[in-house]
């Protein structure tokens, strides 16, 4: 597999789609920080450094789905019969590529964090949580991404075709931060709210409390409660909320996400046929 | 002499589909083995199944005598071309094989100006894979199937879509690697007359079966004469060579080949005994072509 991967890094080295990411990232970061920095400046705004770190996830996970099914995508099919050709197995071929992925995603992502980190602090301030809850969040949002990186790898590794698994990919990316998102905002309506209503008689307001039709009862809310950490993007708003989440459970849903998609990617590509 | 395939009864079926049929082929080393079959005979199905890229239904396969179960480590003694090389379009030439050369896991890339010497690529410098011709791109799939040194190499159609320069060049390219290294060749082609030039072994393949393995020199043997007859009154022929059994094939209206190997006088002599005056009539040496098509049951079959 080290000659898998000495391959893999080689072709990553002549990937114009991994050094524009790279690029990009560096040029979010600064664009990021100049931005923020104007708004201290100018508006006199409460900037979180860490906060930029931690919400960074969401774009850099559409920045590495589109990384993975291009790089995975690109010659896939026919890289892999090469190396079948050649001798080498299905799982190797799989988990190089797998680990290929890993080292851009953490690679790229630690990058924008040591940017954000270094050139942030005299511009926009130090880290305004403890050390070990700024890096217990940050293991725990990389954890997501491993998980999130392991599900576009299934869809780039099992798929033959490059456009089909952009698209798929994609698709899977918005569906997951949109359910993520509209789950998160649900479960925080309340039973009822409050509306002013105008009296022209008495020429005056009165507050009336009304059933809120986004409200979910309590017993979907537990069933929800317990999908939320199943869909990556879910688990990174748990770990960036502000609420007291228990950080320390978290990595399991990361890492049975991980296991299971690997587990699955291992077994459709074991029995995948090459032309 | 040592068999470096041999295939046992192997199947493959996809859904109703079946595409090889208790196929047994036999390659022996340090031949130039061609397998000849009509499209989807099974012949890509064959070479996928033989490099590991698919897994027959049914029946077995040695090589080198192991058997397909474990022959993970034998695929190192292999290099393979189905139907299209695989290049990554974007890099040159030397960095194609320098990829391939990691992928294998050589310890070193001092063999790449030599392969590239091997396959006259050796003056491409920064050239763009995606600025090769056909001919160009074919021989440097051939240069990355050899990059693991192999000792039996697989080729799929590789003269397909080349110009007459091209298919000399895969030609020599072949023969040399052949006859210099030693290296046993399994090379499928629809271009018989090219593969006439180079093969030592023939395996014709029909309906996912081998129907006939042979020799280049028995084949030589074997192949009849070809008389091709020019005449106006084609029943009266049709139905003399029927009733004498003769192996004949109407071509149109006016033209009748004989696959029988005859004096030409003689057989003159026998039609002017018979009333059966040609107006015209040529002998030629039977084509491996014509040879398959017989072998198929004449050309109505293909």
């Amino acid at each position: 597999m080290i000659k898998l991967l000495n391959a893999n890094f080689y072709r990553l080295k002549k990937s114009k789609i991994f050094w524009l990411i790279l690029l990009f990232t560096i040029f979010w970061a600064i664009l990021t920080l100049f931005t923020k920095y104007q708004s201290i400046k100018k508006y006199n705004s409460y900037i979180e450094i860490e906060s930029l770190i931690f919400n960074f996830i969401y774009l850099f996970s559409f920045v590495i789905t589109i990384f993975t099914s291009l790089f995975l995508g690109d010659n896939s099919d026919n890289t892999t019969r090469s190396r079948i050709i050649i001798g080498h197995k299905k799982t190797h071929i799989y988990l190089a590529n797998f680990i290929t992925i890993l080292t851009v995603t953490l690679t790229t992502y630690s990058l924008y964090t040591i940017l954000i980190l270094i050139f942030g602090k005299p511009l926009i301030g130090g880290i305004t949580i403890p050390f070990s809850s700024f890096f217990l969040k940050l293991f725990n949002l990389i954890l997501t991404l491993i998980a999130y990186s392991s599900l576009i790898t299934f869809i780039a590794t099992t798929i033959s075709d490059k456009v089909i698994v952009t698209i798929l990919s994609i698709i899977l990316y918005i569906i997951l931060i949109f359910t993520a998102f509209l789950l998160v905002s649900r479960l925080s309506e309340t039973e009822y709210y409050t509306s002013l209503i105008y009296n022209k008689e008495t020429n005056s307001y009165t507050n009336i409390e009304e059933k809120n039709p986004l409200y979910i009862p309590e017993n979907t809310k537990k069933i929800i409660k317990l999908t939320i950490p199943l869909n990556p993007f879910g688990l990174s708003l748990l770990i960036t909320s502000k609420e007291n989440i228990n950080l320390n459970l978290l990595p399991l849903y990361s890492l049975s996400l991980t296991i299971i998609s690997m587990a699955l990617t291992i077994i459709f590509f074991t029995k995948k046929e090459f032309k | 002499m040592e068999t470096i395939l041999e295939t046992n009864a192997l199947t493959k079926k996809y859904k109703n589909f079946t595409a090889l049929n208790n196929l047994n082929i036999h390659i022996k080393k340090g031949s130039i083995y061609g397998l000849i079959g009509k499209n989807g005979a099974g012949k890509t199905t064959l070479i996928r199944i033989l490099c590991g890229l698919q897994k027959p239904t049914k029946g077995d396969y040695t090589i080198y005598g192991t058997s397909y179960h474990n022959i993970i480590n034998i695929r190192k003694r292999m290099g393979a071309i189905i139907e299209s090389p695989i290049l990554i379009s974007n890099m040159t030439a030397e960095e194609n094989l320098i990829l391939q050369s990691k992928d294998i896991g050589l310890p070193d890339l001092t063999d790449i100006d030599e392969l590239l010497e091997l396959v006259n690529l050796n003056t491409t410098n920064n050239k763009k894979v995606s600025d090769f011709s056909l001919g160009m791109k074919e021989r440097l799939g051939i240069a990355l199937a050899l990059a693991n040194n192999p000792d039996f190499l697989l080729l799929d159609e590789p003269i397909n879509g080349l110009d007459p320069e091209g298919i000399i060049d895969i030609r020599e390219l072949i023969l040399k690697l052949n006859k210099e290294k030693g290296i046993t060749i399994l090379i499928s082609s629809h271009y018989l007359d090219e593969l006439s030039k180079i093969a030592t072994d023939y395996g014709f393949i029909d309906n996912g079966t081998i129907i006939k393995e042979i020799s280049s020199e028995t084949l030589k043997k074997q192949m009849s004469h070809k008389i091709t007859l020019k005449v106006s009154n084609i029943l009266d022929f049709v139905k003399y060579f029927e009733t004498h059994h003769y192996n004949y094939e109407v071509l149109d209206n006016t033209t009748i080949n004989i696959y029988e190997k005859v004096s030409l006088s003689k057989f003159m002599k026998e039609l002017v005994q018979n009333n059966l005056t040609p107006d015209e009539i040529k002998e030629q040496e039977q084509t491996l072509e014509s040879y398959f098509l017989n072998l198929l049951g004449g050309p109505k079959n293909d």
